[in-house]
Formats: structure tokens, sequence, C-alpha cells
């Protein structure tokens, strides 16, 4: 009986812990003053950039709490995706989404890409190809002919290569 | 300096730590999304240090200041962050100064008043050993 007790608080509790973080954005404990991570490598990866000369004690240290926040509120935007699916998971596409959502995450687009499947990969190759060959005919100063052959090309995808292979030899 | 490319990444334990912070307690963290994490940290640190040093050319400084880093966070759109951020260097600040205050005073009185603060123990105790 008493474990049973026990339990149904350690539920309420938890119910309760949920509802307040679903609620509230706890910037507050941000604030904690202890750091987790090492200044060194942070003033390290300040250094490295080739246009700093050096480093403030002071700015490196601020550095680190501001990285220290920067993750957490990437991590809790995120979270907030996930939330929204009903998961208790976070994952990568979660990040991403929020990346790609928010324009002032827009330097982390390339370090971050979106997952995209092999079939998608091959379109936007044959897309890149397909585009790359055009601006090789202008190069080439190309006749009128030729630039109505890539046309045709981009309407016609499944012999798209046999058209580029004959608009070079062109 | 940076030789190796370990150098110029985040320690995940460290990382795992803040993410844990961050979330609700039962809150499962991909692998792939805490290196993605990691990573864009790492590549946040440089976004803001080349901003903050474009602020430092303009005045010709060569040493980036905390002003500095301040002013790029609040171009870069990351103004949230900045009241956090001085409340935790004026936490800094007053820890450091309360050191300072401590060592002095133990300086002064010699060993009188050795135990006042269980915390700076430790570093203190260094201090000693250097000055005798």
């Amino acid at each position: 009986m008493s474990v049973d007790s026990l339990f149904s608080r350690f539920s309420l509790v938890h119910i309760e812990v949920k509802h307040k973080t679903n609620l509230v954005f706890p910037i507050g404990n941000m604030t904690s003053a202890k750091g987790h991570l090492p200044v060194s490598r942070i003033n390290t990866i300040m250094k490295s950039s080739c246009d700093v000369d050096t480093v403030g004690k002071d700015s490196s240290i601020m550095m680190c709490k501001a990285t220290e926040i920067f993750i957490k509120t990437l991590a809790q935007e995120a979270f907030r995706q996930s939330h929204a699916n009903n998961k208790k998971r976070l994952d990568y596409k979660h990040l991403t989404d929020v990346v790609h959502s928010d324009t002032k995450y827009n330097f982390l687009k390339d370090i971050l890409p979106k997952k995209i499947t092999y079939a998608k990969y091959k379109e936007i190759m044959a897309k890149k190809n397909k585009q790359m060959a055009a601006e090789q005919n202008d190069d080439g100063r190309s006749s009128p002919s030729s630039s109505s052959s890539c046309s045709s090309s981009s309407e016609e995808d499944s012999s798209s290569e046999s058209n580029d292979a004959g608009s070079h030899s062109a | 300096m940076a030789e190796k490319l370990e150098d110029l990444t985040l320690p995940n334990g460290s990382v795992q730590k803040i993410i844990k912070e961050a979330l609700p307690d039962n809150t499962n963290v991909g692998k792939d999304a805490r290196l993605a994490l990691s990573r864009a940290a790492s590549v946040f640190v440089l976004y803001v240090t080349s901003q903050a040093s474009n602020e430092a050319q303009k005045v010709n400084r060569k040493t980036l200041t905390k002003e500095d880093v301040i002013n790029a966070l609040k171009d870069l759109e990351f103004e949230d962050f900045i009241e956090p951020l001085q409340i935790a260097l004026k936490e800094f600040k007053e820890a450091k100064a309360k050191k300072t205050v401590n060592k002095s005073i133990e300086g002064t009185t010699q060993n009188g008043t050795e135990h006042s603060e269980g915390e700076d123990d430790d570093a203190d105790g260094n201090d000693e050993a250097t000055e005798d």
C-alpha cells in the first residue's frame, strides 16, 4: 500500500515537472555561475580564427557562457518541435527543422543540412549537372539551336543525359 | 596551438551535461543530435568571434573585449543571451572579488581566519604554499 502511495506521489511530481517545463522557458537557471565548458578550449577555437590577434580573458569567459546558453536555447527550441509530435526524444531532424526555419540560425544551414533520401539526392544532382551543362554551353557561345536542345532536355528527364552528350559534341 | 582537429571541438561530456540541464529529465537525446549541437556550438563561437573582431577592427583594436562580444551578439540577433550573460559575468566577478578579498585578509592576519570560506580552501592553500 505504501509503495502504491509513493508511486502515485512520484507520478504527480513527475507531471508537475513536465508541466512546468512546458510552460516556462527556464532562462533563469541559465545563469548559474558554474560553467561546464572548458574556457581554454573556447579560447583555442577563438584564436584559430585568422583575423583575431589576441583574445581578452573576459571575452573568452563570456563566450564560454554564451556558447552554453546557445546550446541550451537550440536544444530547447528543437525539443519543443519534438514535443509537438508527443515525443520525448531529441533527434537530428528537430534540430534541422529549427535551424532551417529561423533566420538567425542561417549560419548553421551548411553545418546541419537536412537529411534527404537518395532518390532526392539523385534528382538534385541531375538538375545540377543540367545547369552545369547549360553554363558550359553559354561560355562556349553556343548557337541558338543547342540552347533549344537544352530546353528540350529539361522537358524530358529520362533522356536528359543523352541530350546533354549530344549538345556537348555539337 | 590548434594542432589536431579535436582541439576545435567541444568535449562530448560537457555538451551532454548542458543538454541534459536544458531538457526535462526523461528525454532521450539522439547521438547524432548531440554531435550536431556540439558542432553547431563550435561554429557559433567562430561566428560570433569573427563578428566581434570586425567590431574591434573598426576602431583599430587588436584585442577582443567583452563589449565586442556583446555587440556581436546584438548584431547577430542573439540579444536574448545578453542579459543572462551579464548576470553570469557579474556573479563570476563577485566570486573572484570574494576570493581576492579572502586572500588579502589571510595575508594580513596570517593564518588567523583560515577557515572563513570552505569553498576557497584549495586555491588559498596553494597560494599560501607558494608564498612560503
